[in-house]
């Protein structure tokens, strides 16, 4: 979860999450490479008193500017495609959870079972908070899901566009009114996991969060068999 | 390169300070091919640079970061950490069972859910 004054991404839960960060820490090492070149080239260019008033073309310069971007961009592009294809790749997933967004608060299905599990989820009124809970990210009823097990979520909504996300596992997705967005993940402990609505829906935007709880298969199991009919 | 030589010599020999007189000669300078030369000196500098501003960010920023994941998996105990958050009531849907034991893995299936129930909001 988010803590006081962190500049980075969340501690990562998921395999997905390590690599995105991985990948951003690859992309700021060539941003520091480009900015390295573009500033040293900046203060040159503005202290040289030197002045060529005959310079009309350089056909090597222009081949150096114009491979080293793209160079630069095969650099980068490269390990994003492989992680975009990581992110959508499909491996049969054990469970499936339905995740329907509403103004405001996330309902959350189980079908998978013989009996199907529905139930909401409302954020905590802040007058209502015990001490182990936090402001503006818990709720009352949590998503509960084995870890290490690959959980498939598809996300829509009833009203207007929301989105569900839950940063340290490193999924996000539009919740649309008519359209099924599916994603996959894998918690790699088990915890809590927060997560805020992502997309303008209202006025209590900022009041609609998420919580994951990862927990052992056992603890799964009795939950769901919890539900009475 | 333009090389600025400075000769400063007495006049009336070494002790006449009055007859101070400088001399200032240069050399010629080339410039031919000169924004090129700076350019490829310049294009060396800052390779230099980048090389090692990127090692330094690796060095000190990312394969530590990838060490620190690699770290907390080796000596990650999943049982103990699900017990200590149990123990101290952070999970919603968990028994908690005899706390002087550590982790009992045989969950009673009987046993039921004492602290799970799906709350509905009566009141908005």
């Amino acid at each position: 979860m988010p803590t006081w004054m962190a500049l980075g991404f969340q501690n990562a839960a998921s395999p997905l999450m390590e690599q995105l960060i991985f990948f951003h820490n690859h992309a700021l090492s060539i941003l520091i490479l480009v900015m390295t070149v573009v500033s040293f080239k900046l203060i040159k260019t503005i202290t040289n008193s030197n002045i060529n008033v005959q310079l009309l073309e350089s056909q090597s310069l222009e081949l150096f500017w114009t491979l080293a971007p793209a160079l630069v961009l095969l650099f980068i592009g490269l390990p994003s495609i492989r992680i975009l294809y990581l992110i959508d790749e499909v491996y049969n997933p054990d469970i499936t959870l339905k995740t329907i967004g509403h103004q405001w608060y996330w309902s959350y299905e189980y079908s998978d079972f013989t009996q199907n599990i529905e139930f909401e989820s409302f954020m905590v009124p802040s007058q209502e908070l015990k001490s182990n809970q936090f402001r503006l990210l818990d709720t009352d009823n949590r998503v509960v899901i084995p870890f290490n097990t690959q959980v498939r979520n598809l996300i829509s909504s009833a009203d207007v566009i929301h989105s569900w996300a839950v940063p340290s596992l490193g999924v996000k997705a539009d919740a649309i009114p008519g359209r099924l967005n599916q994603v996959s993940f894998l918690i790699n402990y088990p915890g809590l996991f927060y997560g805020q609505c992502s997309e303008i829906c209202g006025a209590n935007h900022s009041f609609m969060p998420i919580t994951v709880e990862a927990t052992y298969t056992e603890f799964f199991k009795k939950w769901i068999s919890s539900f009475k009919k | 390169m333009v090389w600025l030589k400075v000769r400063t010599e007495f006049v009336g020999g070494p002790s006449d300070t009055k007859g101070l007189h400088t001399n200032f000669t240069m050399s010629r300078p080339v410039m031919r091919g000169f924004i090129s030369t700076q350019f490829k000196k310049d294009s060396l500098i800052v390779t230099g640079l980048a090389t090692i501003a990127v090692i330094a960010h690796r060095v000190i920023s990312v394969d530590p970061a990838k060490q620190r994941y690699a770290d907390f998996y080796k000596t990650y105990d999943p049982k103990e950490h699900f017990e200590s958050m149990r123990q101290k009531g952070l999970l919603s849907c968990s028994v908690k069972k005899n706390p002087n034991i550590l982790f009992n893995y045989l969950v009673n299936a009987d046993e039921p859910l004492t602290s799970c129930s799906i709350h509905t909001r009566t009141s908005f």
